[in-house]
């Protein structure tokens, strides 16, 4: 029970120090919120009820419990510019960028974990170097450009999927999957490669452990020492990858959304950023944080359970 | 006369160890191309007003948005500037915004680490607590937070992707300390009631420099590509400054002129290329140094 | 009798557990001895038996949980940090290995200066080149040493720099904390008939902490031996060596190679784990690996009594003077 607890309790301070960051970050947004909801016509009487009204008068931390004790009950304030509550913004951007996220997770996953075992299996050979040079460009190439470069060869030169939009998956789904093809692709990209670097180096780690030798000696076929024995020894490190690359995926995610037109929690973030609507950038911002630690915490709790050593 | 003659040998420095460090860099495939070309992109940045074969700023309503020729090897824009030219000028605030932001968050993330780690203690905890929270957040998504309160500008995008870096070099001086603080050497010198002062900055420090040069070079790497990306967004340099991230952003908006994107993002791409390259050969040589 | 140079008071020291939920460690528990002007104490035990603890403590590189330190009768840890910082320099330290006692990036001169400046903040520079071509010559090294780094010496000259940095500072007390066992043997006894003609010549105290009786047999006046923390028997080398009244210290006498000697099978110091700090409950922490264990031995903590002329030990075998139970030295 312990193993479970203590990772839980540990992420506590580490989401409320992420919260505070948040805040203040947020609060020190320039413009006034008590201007932005009146308008410019408000008199300066009405604009100082207003700001008693939003507790904006009280003290820093103060204002940070306030809007913590909202915020845990699901109360992220309203947008100033729509009025729209921060809660239902999210919960139509949220599944965009989820979505985003499994399917870049997924591409990832098949493209990166076979090119790392290929490379691991025929260490040196032409399919090494090839798998490394496309490692190499994957962490290098912007998710921006490479975005750009697909719709030009995949929706401009071959007209096959379309350049950008967004339909939800049980509006219609097979339009769902055309429009989101783009996207996934551009964020497992450098995902791909990450994990292929990783899935390489602890393949080659396995591969050389006296076991596998074993298996080879006692005729197990190849095929199987590899898949049966060594994948998943060596799934551990792949499983903490996955885990830590969640920042990278969810940071390549605002920028894709932007060439796609995407509405997902990066495009919300930008958006909130250009229109000075700070309980909108605060929303996104917690969101994809939490997310992020949500993640970690759950590789920590897999890592624990899979690893036989760490109980 | 005799002296001066004790004197000199006792000050000559012995420099072996540093030299085969950089041989040993430009020893692999990795440190020779990302050395080569992030020594290129330096030049070119350096003395980009000088070698643009165009004015990058002048616009040509003539010549507005034409496909790449002999006259204009990469096309020109929307209001007609040559994109060679502005690329070429671009890697001048590339530069400067990856040499500026690395500066700020190695000093910066350095210090802090430095001090984390020697005091020890609540401050430790407190200091790492707060590092590790910002560790949570995605370089993009804290550096646009930073951008949106600080508002779009040159300066600020050095300031926001410099701050976004210090946990990570705070982190890596911090374990540096702890590691020295139980080497005799350093403890030799507490004994002997040195400064303290003179003990981070004598003994301490210049031990612990090694991985935070060699995380320079990925820093940077990352620094490039942060800026791009919040200029992309329209959040990072503000035209008509050229850098390559806004470029592409014009470029996406007319997307059937291919040109006008593709080589300010060729540039990104090939740059961060060489950094990650050099990093990864620079870590090699100190590993093999080490081992 | 004149006062002595460091009087050690029921030093205490306990770490941290390393892991939560993990037993803290006592280190060093109640340790009284003193440091005569001039004399030699070797300071012997097992690793683990807080002997290294204790030297840190002296030269205020660990704090103790209890107890006292005193140089010439005074507390240096209740004084302000500037007094302390000036009168710290009194105690001074030769550490273990040679290989991290010197700073890899500074040259032998620039460290060896600095220590010379920090003792004579205002004197000139041709004064402090001159003292350390000095210090250089009486540590058997030559002046175009001071050009070279760390990692162009051999161990023992090394070593010989961390010893010329210690007195440098002029110390009145040294501390020499293992200063031989990481080197060759045929280098040790180069490196310790050095610190004995400094001693000689500098008129120096110190405190000789080993592992190796051998060693200590060299060049301790006096012996301390300890056992898990604590102080079992402290007494002149020549008794010691001649007729040691612990158990503990006959079995470490016992385990010192000696070809005039055939090899003992009984011996009880052969336990590869060591003694184990946790194991000792109530009584004496020797009891689970001594010959002559007894009852009273797992219940009662013995005292340190008078055994001889300046020589005590704790073990009730010697319980000898019943009356001076309890005394310290």
């Amino acid at each position: 029970m312990r193993r479970v607890l203590d990772p839980v309790l540990q992420i506590v301070p580490t989401v409320l120090v992420v919260s505070l960051i948040a805040f203040l970050l947020t609060s020190l947004l320039p413009g006034d919120a008590a201007l932005s909801r009146l308008g410019l016509d408000a008199t300066q009487e009405q604009l100082d009820t207003m700001r008693e009204q939003m507790g904006l008068n009280d003290p820093v931390p103060v204002r940070y419990l306030y809007w913590l004790g909202r915020a845990v009950t699901g109360d992220l304030g309203n947008s100033l510019r729509s009025g729209e509550p921060v809660a239902e913004v999210l919960a139509r951007r949220i599944p965009v960028t989820l979505e985003l996220a499994v399917f870049g997770t997924g591409l990832a996953l098949l493209i990166g974990v076979p090119l790392g075992i290929l490379a691991a299996v025929r260490r040196d050979s032409w399919i090494d170097v090839a798998t490394n040079l496309f490692a190499l460009s994957g962490m290098a190439i912007p998710f921006f450009w490479l975005g750009l470069l697909l719709i030009m060869f995949f929706s401009l030169h071959l007209q096959w999927l379309p350049p950008s939009g967004y339909v939800p998956f049980f509006e219609n789904p097979v339009r769902n999957l055309h429009l989101m093809a783009l996207p996934s692709l551009t964020i497992a990209v450098a995902f791909a490669a990450t994990l292929m670097r990783q899935t390489r180096a602890s393949m080659l780690e396995v591969l050389n452990a006296d076991y596998i030798r074993t298996a080879h000696a006692k005729g197990t076929p190849p095929i199987r020492v590899i898949l049966h024995h060594a994948l998943r020894n060596a799934l551990i490190p792949i499983i903490t990858v996955l885990g830590l690359q969640m920042g990278t995926l969810l940071g390549g995610a605002i920028v894709t959304e932007t060439v796609f037109g995407l509405p997902g929690l990066g495009r919300m973030m930008v958006d909130g950023i250009y229109k000075r609507d700070f309980p909108i950038v605060q929303g996104a911002l917690i969101t994809i944080v939490v997310a992020i630690v949500v993640t970690n915490l759950l590789t920590d709790l897999c890592y624990r359970f899979v690893n036989p050593r760490i109980r | 006369m005799t002296e001066t003659m004790f004197q000199a040998s006792v000050r000559m420095p012995v420099r072996a160890a540093r030299t085969s460090l950089l041989s040993r860099v430009l020893a692999s495939w990795q440190g020779r191309i990302g050395g080569g070309i992030v020594t290129f992109f330096t030049l070119m940045a350096v003395f980009a007003p000088w070698i643009t074969p165009h004015s990058p700023t002048e616009v040509d309503f003539m010549s507005v948005m034409v496909v790449p020729t002999l006259e204009h090897p990469f096309g020109t824009d929307e209001v007609g500037r040559d994109i060679l030219s502005r690329v070429i000028l671009g890697a001048r605030t590339s530069l400067l915004v990856v040499v500026a932001a690395t500066l700020i968050s190695s000093v910066a993330g350095a210090a802090i680490g430095l001090v984390a780690g020697w005091v020890g203690g609540w401050v430790d905890t407190l200091v790492m607590r707060v590092m590790d929270a910002m560790l949570a957040f995605p370089l993009i998504v804290l550096a646009l937070a930073i951008i949106a309160v600080l508002g779009p500008s040159l300066t600020n995008a050095i300031i926001a992707i410099g701050i976004v870096k210090i946990p990570h070099f705070a982190r890596l001086m911090r374990g540096e300390v702890l590691t020295l603080r139980t080497l005799d050497y350093i403890k030799a010198v507490e004994t002997m009631g040195l400064g303290l002062p003179r003990i981070l900055l004598r003994h301490v420090l210049p031990n612990a420099a090694g991985p935070v040069l060699v995380y320079m070079s990925i820093a940077a790497s990352l620094a490039l590509m942060t800026e791009a990306s919040l200029s992309f967004l329209g959040l990072g340099i503000q035209p008509p400054t050229p850098s390559w991230g806004g470029m592409v952003s014009v470029g996406m908006q007319n997307w059937h002129f291919w040109w006008m994107s593709f080589y300010p993002g060729l540039a990104i791409f090939i740059t961060v290329l060489a950094f990650n390259l050099l990093g990864d050969a620079i870590r090699d040589a100190m590993d093999r140094r080490l081992s | 009798m004149t006062r002595p140079l460091l009087e050690v008071r029921r030093l205490r020291k306990t770490f941290a557990p390393r892991r939560r939920g993990g037993s803290p460690v006592r280190a060093v528990t109640d340790v009284s001895f003193d440091l005569r002007e001039g004399e030699v104490l070797g300071l012997v035990g097992e690793s683990g038996s807080g002997k290294s603890t204790i030297g840190q403590c002296l030269v205020h590189l660990h704090r103790p949980d209890g107890g006292e330190i005193l140089l010439d009768g005074e507390n240096l840890a209740t004084l302000p940090r500037g007094a302390f910082r000036r009168r710290r320099t009194a105690v001074q330290m030769i550490f273990q290995d040679p290989s991290s006692a010197l700073n890899p990036r500074m040259s032998v001169g620039d460290a060896l200066r600095e220590a010379l400046r920090l003792h004579s903040p205002h004197a000139g520079r041709d004064v402090i080149e001159e003292r350390l071509e000095r210090l250089l010559r009486l540590i058997g090294l030559q002046p175009e040493h001071a050009s070279r780094y760390p990692h162009q010496l051999s161990g023992g000259q090394k070593q010989r720099i961390g010893i010329a940095r210690a007195i440098a500072v002029e110390p009145r007390c040294l501390i020499a904390d293992e200063a031989v066992s990481a080197l060759d043997v045929s280098i040790q006894a180069q490196i310790i008939t050095l610190l004995g003609d400094l001693q000689q010549s500098l008129g120096l105290t110190m405190l000789f902490i080993s592992h190796d009786l051998g060693v200590v047999r060299y060049v301790a006046d006096r012996v301390a031996v300890l056992y898990l923390g604590r102080l079992v028997e402290i007494g002149p080398a020549r008794d010691i060596f001649a007729a040691p009244a612990h158990p503990y210290t006959q079995a470490l006498l016992a385990a010192i190679p000696d070809p005039a000697r055939p090899l003992d099978e009984s011996a009880i110091l052969d336990d590869p784990a060591g003694p184990d700090p946790r194991a000792a409950g109530g009584g004496c922490a020797f009891a689970p690996r001594c010959p002559h264990v007894m009852d009273l031995c797992r219940k009662d903590q013995p005292f340190l009594t008078q055994v001889a002329a300046d020589h005590t030990c704790a073990c009730v075998l010697r319980k000898i003077h019943p009356d001076r139970q309890g005394e310290t030295v």
